[in-house]
């Protein structure tokens, strides 16, 4: 007997020594929270991660992605015909706290707060090259404030964090003035400024990361809204002041040009000394079909085989100048609305394709010559870029495509052939426009002209300079034109038709597009609201914060939503 | 004794057989019957000869010593007209006419045709399964005879008309059957009641006698499992047993195994995953029941209550035990079974056709404000239907064809001597699926061996290997992918067009019938499961008596190959302007090749230490036992794209550019220690005490171990003195009660930590420089729990069994009562969505989960030749949340605490607005108007917000269900039948669930709202899609009762026994069946083309199948 309670001891113990290998099963998948905050590549490539917090050039069908090209369906710039990312809630004027679906940034972006500030809380300790942990520092410094910039311009003020939270956390917070958001944006940006480079060559391999120049011209548009009608309602001067000083700053930097090359339309395409700050994307995910990345595929006319998913809207067609600069509302600019796309602002032709312009590379688009036409865009009734062309069930409402971001590497014959593409952060025509509309408010009108006319009258654009003694409204309208045709599509319009506090009447008029009647040669064009839009202000000037977050808050919910 | 004329086969069974037998007899004068039986009992052989003729023998006188028994026999039959054969171990006796002797087999049917009555018989279970070794003897003779091992006898009688033949087997009534001049008799034997107490259950780690359980314990018979049409075992469950809910929610080939549930659930998991309880084949956890043999399932107990808590923390949900066949001792018995069998989709939801599509987007793009797509005339032309431009195809049954084949064969051999016994069997499975243009299908071949060796008195060893290698064929495109283009395609495009190309759907050649096909390539997987085990168990008489020790291992392993080879298909693209049609071929798809190789190794080791004696009236059965579990996982995944043609499907032959090599891997332990104490007093007063020591390496260190124990007590009342009396009425009354903690680690890893993964998904890639470079990058999982542990279940159970009627009738009822407390879910209520967390599961929550179950079963033979039995057994289960994480602002109505687990919010609708009138005298959503949803204001703040949304009780998984048994058996025909159905249960219809613009089903349309004036009894929204933020809502209106009634699983059989073909062809049993599984439904939800057991809202889903089958089982 007693050599068998031996024995049992025994293997008692030998077995507990076994049991601790058998419970002992780190994670092999992973890398653990002592591995990442020692060794400083793994804290770069924590770091690179939240360069997901940037607006992308990628149609993902998310959230992530919604305050690219979602915008531009949004408000009066387009017309997205899949509603593919719930902006049909916000043209129908029917926004509730319930029903943002992915329009809403809300959770994401303060999830990539928290993650900014877990990565701020650590990077101080993380042994290893100090010059490469205040790079990383302040290209998070950029990241954590772009990510309170996009949060301020759709919800107004929201709550400050610039500690991370954990489980044993106060949770209790509330929303912090606009301004003081704004001071706490402009705080990151003039600390990401000083640890960072001013710019990097576009073939440095950290090109695309953030820079004392992302930092400052974000700066700059952060302070502009600031100072916008929307949240400036006294009118106070200085702050139109600050956003003259911050986007001078920028400009005085010296380290952008505008763009000079030709066509205009390479700007979006080829890295250049205009763009400040860029988000890039690879081609490399964007061929195949359950991707859905490729822009070209995105944008394309029907009779190409894309899918017209986002189409400029009338609005945007008729804000392109004259050849002459004058506005087509000008009567003296020889616009006729039966020959509409004659003689227009150079840009008009690089941005959009309407009626009869040619597109892309001939033998990228066999099938159109097959059927009989060319690579000239029919979106007359009966083309075959209209509802009775190829796949018609993709053709554009209003009868226009972008141009602007598409490159003719594309293949349409096979879908393939996307290329690298990225999305405009930050761009020095930007931040002229963002000067001129300070230094109109602040009463110096030449230099906002000054500055107009340097955007006007670059090479691949060259219109006419602006009369120089424009001044008031007519001057004010020429600064708010310049900036829905020059910077369509890159996400602004639906910002500044809200900060100017116009959108009620943008959004009301409804999105315009064409018809056009082939009758033997001629084309008659007639010109009408393809989809009605409403627009409830005050409350729509802003989004609801989610009913989930004021269930369980105690959040100020936006004015006008219940 | 008087006229005695049998024949005799004496089958002595002898373990100590002598190969040389040598023979020594003296003896005077003795019957030459006496002089056999000695030369028997020293040979050990066995004889075999007619009685009458060797008792008219003289008497003889031996004097023979150490001689053969060739030499023996000799002396015996020397000079008497008497000749023998030896054959193989057996002594032929005959009168000395030539005896030919072929086989041994052979040698009783020549033998036996000896003049007297002889008769022939079959005894069988009520199963009909054939009883070898039952005895059959001569009422008031003490001649007689027994089964061989395919329940067959013979017999010579001398007057068939007055013999009673008296047939006994253990376990079973005795029986008196009068021949009446029959020569061939067929016996049915029933089960004792009394002696059924005397099976053996299966319980955790060990084996009970039913008299003795303590425990909620339901054992499935192997029948049930076999009457199962579907490849998949647990479908066969349904209906079949109180306390379990089973649901199969897809009839995808390979992929068609039900969700399991054990009196509903306790936790807030939303999936079936963390909810079902833990599988164990064999000993071995986390084994897939479903792929076993039907014909080697010995049984299947399901744990219910307390006596699950020996397994510790995987045992909250219950556990089902499987048990495999294994050989006895006998002569080799071979059966076959062979099925055809073919599936039929139960519903579809039946769709609009071309010009209905058309009308109803020109309605909603009125109410869009936008351009209506469709002209007039053209849907004109498709109403009219005769212009061959304008047709309109019915996808889904364009998709899906109505019957596909199904085949299984299985082949088994079992058998053994005191030594080996084996239980040896193979199947091999061909399942196809409904698509009507796919390779989609699942095979599988399957071998299993169950061998026991008994090496010597005290040790024994069991060696079960079990290998099977699965084949699952899939379209290189999801079916969800397909499906989903199946009901978002419009029904203007054809499958083909008029010249007979394909057509290319709405672009990239997105047709789904060719997207099924392999024209895209192919998704091929094929699983090769090989689950090994040793055991060995040795008794310790010579210690102490009653003590054993033993233990297994086991080392089980899965292998998967994965291939998926993309390449680009040939669909067309017509233009009716230019009457051109474009091949989208080089848009369809990239040519890409994916492989991944897989291997999930799970290594189990068992030791145990037994005692299990009887002390007077005190029996004590008791086990101390450790148990580790480990698991590894690792893949490998290759991929290449660009492929240089698409003859050649191989890696190799993809470009360079953009290849990934790339793996994962996992790995996963648990460790126990645990013991049973098994008491019984008298075998009338029962306890059972449980407790393990259980440790799981999902927590942090100091948080890994835990105990878990389990009481029981039971009381057979009707062995006590004072229930006597009532014997007569309630033949078998006990009464039982346990209580027990149980776990359940069922959450997903590493919660205590923060992971830091490796970006894959394409859409959260980051480049930089312009040659954009791609960026490793790390995302953190949740933030750190470090306190997180096991959920915790009080489970009590108090149960009844009674056995009434002469034991025809019996009673199971219990009640139970689990509670569970730190049940794991995430704060995501309350924690505010701008701290920006994420967050881990955390011990959070409590439930309690309270019901009843019963089964009441009656079996009755009114005569031989017919017999029935009809049951029906019942689970209700009812949950109610006691705590968990709610947001502080909801209103009252909303919160989750109180309502069941599986509550859910849904707006309360008065249907739809008519009435423009309607719509401004109720607060309504923004822009509402006729035809939308008529939501109540709940809260009654006069505007429809998420606030007005209501808890319903209840979901897709029954708070009641139910099994109705039945069974006919008259002479060789049987007909079994079970009705499973459920109630309390709700189903969503919700027509644009699926996020796309969809073909609306023909409901939705035919009772859609157009105007006031055109549709006053509109039941449906206007046209809408999945953007509708006002009608594509969850709403009552959308919600039905999801209670069925159907008839589950049949089979009618007719069996051939004592048939002389079949003997001469040495076939024991032949049994001819036709069968099937969903054969038909009661239920409310036929016209939406929903399955009651479905819950896919979104209809993207592969759909559940009826199966019919007709097939044969051979017993030789």
């Amino acid at each position: 007997m007693k050599n068998i309670i031996k024995s049992i001891i025994a293997i008692t113990v030998l077995l507990q020594a076994c049991t601790k290998n058998v419970l002992n099963k780190p994670p092999l998948d992973s890398y653990t929270d002592a591995s990442v905050w020692s060794d400083l590549s793994l804290t770069e490539a924590y770091a690179d991660n939240l360069y997901n917090i940037l607006p992308t050039v990628q149609h993902n069908w998310d959230n992530k992605s919604s305050r690219s090209w979602a915008l531009s369906a949004a408000c009066d710039e387009g017309y997205n015909k899949f509603n593919d990312y719930n902006e049909s809630v916000l043209n129908k004027g029917t926004l509730t706290p319930d029903n943002l679906g992915i329009f809403d940034i809300w959770s994401m972006e303060f999830s990539n707060i928290q993650n900014c500030n877990t990565f701020l809380s650590k990077i101080d300790a993380v042994p290893g090259d100090s010059s490469t942990r205040k790079r990383l520092k302040g290209e998070v410094l950029y990241l954590r404030a772009f990510a309170y910039y996009m949060l301020v311009r759709d919800y107004g003020g929201v709550p400050l964090f610039s500690k991370p939270f954990d489980l044993n956390s106060d949770f209790k917070a509330s929303r912090s003035s606009f301004d003081d958001c704004v001071n706490f944006i402009v705080a990151d940006c003039d600390a990401a400024a000083n640890l960072l480079p001013v710019n990097y060559a576009s073939s440095d391999a950290k090109y695309g990361k953030a820079t004392k120049g992302a930092s400052m011209a974000l700066k700059s548009t952060i302070f502009l809204y600031a100072a916008s009608p929307l949240w400036n309602s006294n009118k106070d001067a200085s702050k139109w002041q600050k956003a003259a000083d911050a986007a001078k700053a920028v400009i005085d930097l010296g380290a952008y040009q505008l763009y000079s090359g030709t066509p205009y339309c390479q700007l979006f395409v080829k890295s250049n000394p205009e763009l400040i700050m860029v988000t890039l994307k690879s081609a490399k995910y964007s061929n195949s079909y359950t991707d859905f990345t490729g822009i070209e595929t995105f944008l394309a006319p029907n009779g190409f085989h894309g899918w017209s998913s986002f189409a400029p809207s009338q609005q945007l067609v008729d804000a392109f100048n004259t050849a002459d600069g004058k506005l087509i509302t000008d009567p003296t600019s020889g616009y006729s609305d039966q020959n509409p796309y004659a003689n227009r602002d150079p840009r008009f032709y690089n941005d959009i394709l309407y009626d009869g312009r040619p597109f892309g590379n001939s033998a990228y688009c066999q099938d159109r010559y097959s059927a009989g036409g060319t690579n000239a865009c029919q979106f007359y009734e009966g083309g075959l870029d209209s509802k009775t062309g190829f796949d018609n069930w993709n053709y554009s409402l209003t009868r226009y495509s972008f141009r602007k971001y598409q490159d003719t590497t594309f293949n349409f014959n096979t879908g393939l052939g996307a290329s690298n593409h990225f999305w405009v952060i930050s761009r020095l025509s930007e931040i002229y426009l963002n000067y001129a509309e300070a230094q109109y408010n602040l009463g110096n009108n030449t230099e906002a002209i000054k500055y107009l006319n340097l955007v006007r009258q670059r090479p691949g654009v060259n219109l006419p300079a602006l009369d120089g003694s424009l001044s008031g409204t007519d001057l004010f309208a020429r600064i708010q034109n310049e900036r829905q045709v020059e910077l369509c599509l890159e996400g602004h319009r639906y910002y500044d038709v809200r900060r100017w506090k116009i959108a009620e009447s943008t959004q009301n008029a409804g999105c315009r597009g064409v018809t056009i009647t082939l009758n033997g040669n001629v084309k008659s064009y007639s010109y009408g609201v393809i989809q009605t839009r409403a627009f409830n202000s005050p409350a729509n000037y802003l989004l609801p914060i989610p009913r989930a977050e004021i269930q369980r808050t105690n959040l100020q919910q936006n004015p006008g939503y219940q | 004794m008087k006229l005695t004329i049998a024949l005799l086969l004496v089958s002595v069974l002898s373990v100590n057989a002598k190969t040389f037998s040598q023979i020594t007899i003296k003896e005077k004068n003795i019957p030459l019957v006496k002089a056999i039986s000695l030369i028997q009992k020293q040979s050990g052989y066995d004889f075999l000869y007619n009685y009458e003729i060797i008792q008219k023998q003289n008497n003889i006188s031996l004097t023979l010593q150490n001689v053969s028994i060739e030499e023996a026999l000799n002396a015996c039959f020397k000079n008497r007209p008497l000749s023998y054969a030896i054959v193989d171990r057996t002594v032929i006796i005959k009168s000395s006419s030539t005896l030919s002797v072929t086989a041994p087999d052979a040698i009783p049917e020549s033998y036996v045709a000896v003049p007297l009555g002889v008769i022939k018989g079959h005894i069988s279970d009520e199963n009909g399964k054939p009883l070898s070794g039952a005895t059959i003897a001569i009422k008031g003779t003490t001649t007689g005879t027994s089964t061989d091992a395919d329940g067959n006898f013979s017999l010579t009688v001398k007057d068939p008309q007055n013999v009673i033949l008296i047939i006994s087997f253990v376990g079973y009534k005795t029986q008196e059957v009068s021949l009446q001049n029959k020569t061939s008799i067929a016996v049915v034997m029933q089960v004792s009641p009394e002696l059924q107490q005397q099976d053996v259950v299966v319980v955790g780690y060990s084996t009970q006698k039913k008299a003795s359980l303590t425990a909620a314990v339901t054992t499935i018979k192997p029948e049930d499992v076999r009457m199962n049409s579907s490849p998949s075992i647990s479908n066969a469950l349904a209906g079949v047993s109180p306390g379990l809910v089973i649901n199969n929610r897809s009839g995808k080939p390979g992929y068609d195994d039900a969700l399991m549930l054990i009196r509903g659930y306790n936790t807030f998991a939303a999936g079936s995953t963390g909810v079902g309880p833990l599988i164990v084949v064999d000993g071995i956890p986390d084994r897939n029941m479903n792929r076993i043999n039907p014909a080697d399932v010995e049984s299947i107990s399901l744990l219910k209550d307390a006596s699950a808590a020996i397994y510790g923390v995987r045992a909250a949900n219950g556990v089902i035990l499987v048990t495999t066949k294994r050989g006895k001792s006998g002569k080799p018995v071979i059966q076959y079974d062979g099925n055809m069998a073919f599936q039929h989709l139960t519903r579809i939801a039946p769709r609009v056709n071309a010009w209905q599509y058309m009308t109803y987007y020109n309605e909603l793009a009125v109410i869009n404000g936008t351009q209506t797509p469709y002209d007039p005339d053209e849907i004109e032309k498709y109403k009219q239907g005769n212009d061959p431009d304008y047709t309109s195809t019915d996808w889904t049954n364009q998709v899906y064809k109505a019957w596909a084949p199904q085949t299984s064969h299985a082949l088994s051999v079992s058998g053994g001597t005191d030594v080996v016994r084996y239980n040896v069997s193979g199947q091999y499975i061909n399942q196809q699926s409904n698509y009507s243009n796919s390779d989609l299908s699942y095979q599988n071949f399957n071998l299993r061996s169950n061998i026991d060796i008994r090496a010597n008195k005290y040790i024994k060893f069991n060696v079960d290997l079990a290998a099977w290698k699965e084949t699952s064929k899939n379209p290189a495109i999801g079916d969800n992918n397909i499906m989903h283009e199946m009901i978002s395609i419009y029904p203007f495009i054809p499958v083909y067009w008029k010249n007979g190309l394909p057509s290319g759907g709405l672009g990239y050649g997105r047709n789904p019938v060719l997207m099924s096909s392999t024209e895209p390539g192919y998704n091929n997987i094929t699983y090769l499961t090989f689950n090994p085990k040793l055991g060995v168990d040795v008794q310790l008489p010579f210690i102490t008596k009653g003590l054993s020790v033993g233990g297994y291992g086991a080392f089980d392993n899965i292998n998967t190959f994965n291939k998926f080879y993309q390449r680009p298909w040939h669909a067309y693209s017509y233009n009716k302007a230019t009457d051109t049609y474009t091949d989208q071929y080089s848009s369809t798809a990239l040519s890409q090749i994916t492989q991944t190789s897989s291997q999930s190794a799970e290594n189990t080791l068992f030791l145990k230490l037994g005692y299990d004696r009887q002390f007077g009236d005190h029996n004590v059965s008791a086990f101390a036992a450790y148990e580790q579990t480990t698991y590894n996982y690792t893949s490998t995944t290759a991929h290449r794209q660009d492929l240089l043609g698409s003859s050649l499907d191989q890696l190799f032959s993809g470009a360079d550019l953009n290849q990934i090599g790339t793996g994962s891997a996992s790995q996963w332990g648990r460790a126990s220690y645990f013991g049973k104490v098994d008491y019984a007093y008298k075998g009338k007063y029962l306890a059972n005490l449980i407790l393990r020591y259980n440790g799981s390496f999902n927590f942090a260190p100091d948080k890994q171990w835990g105990m878990f124990p389990a009481v029981a007590l039971g009381w057979r009342i009707s062995d006590e003195n004072f229930f006597k009396p009532l014997l007569p009425v309630i033949n078998n009354l006990k009464l039982r009660a346990s209580w027990g903690i149980m776990g359940s680690d069922a959450v997903a890893q590493y919660y205590y930590m923060t992971k830091y993964g490796i970006v894959t998904n394409p859409a959260y890639l980051t480049y930089f420089s312009d040659s954009y470079t791609q960026s490793t990058n790390l995302s953190p999982s949740s933030v750190p729990n470090p306190d997180i542990t096991w959920e915790k279940q009080d489970t009590r159970n108090l149960g009844v069994d009674m056995t009434l009627l002469q034991n025809k009738l019996n009673i199971t009822f219990d009640v139970f009562r689990n509670y569970r407390s730190d049940i794991l879910a995430q704060p995501i209520s309350s924690v505010p969505l701008y701290t920006g967390l994420s967050l881990p599961f955390m011990n959070i929550g409590k439930s309690l989960n309270r019901g009843f179950e019963f089964a009441i079963n009656y079996r009755h033979a009114t005569n031989r030749a017919f017999q029935y039995s009809v049951g029906v057994n019942l689970t209700y289960a009812k949950s109610k949340v006691i705590y968990q994480d709610e947001s502080p602002n909801i209103p009252v109505w909303q919160q989750y605490t109180g309502h069941t687990v599986d509550s859910w919010l849904t707006y309360k609708t008065n249907g739809i607005y008519h009435t423009q009138d309607e719509v401004l005298h109720s607060p309504h959503l923004p822009g509402a108007g006729p035809g939308d949803l008529w939501i109540q204001d709940i809260d009654h703040d006069g505007q429809i917000t998420s606030k007005d949304m209501v808890r319903i009780d209840y979901g897709v998984k029954p708070r009641l269900s139910f099994g109705l048994p039945i069974s006919f058996t008259y002479k060789g025909w049987s007909l079994n039948m079970i009705f499973a159905g459920q109630t309390i249960a709700k189903v969503q219809i919700r027509p644009q669930a699926q996020s796309a613009v969809v073909v609306p089903p023909t409901w939705v349309y035919d009772d859609r709202f157009v105007s006031t004036e055109a549709t006053p009894d509109a039941k449906f929204p206007r046209a809408s899609n999945n953007g509708d933020s006002r009608n594509n809502v969850d709403a009552d209106l959308y919600v039905r009762d999801a209670s069925f009634l159907r008839l589950k699983n049949a089979e009618l059989s007719y069996s051939f026994i004592g048939n002389d073909f079949l003997r001469k062809a040495s076939i024991s049993q032949l049994r001819l069946f036709v069968g099937g599984s969903n054969i038909f439904s009661v239920d409310g939800l036929k016209k939406y083309g929903v399955d009651p057991e479905n819950t896919s809202l979104t209809g993207v889903s592969y759909p559940q199948t009826r199966i019919i089958r007709f097939g044969l089982n051979v017993t030789l």
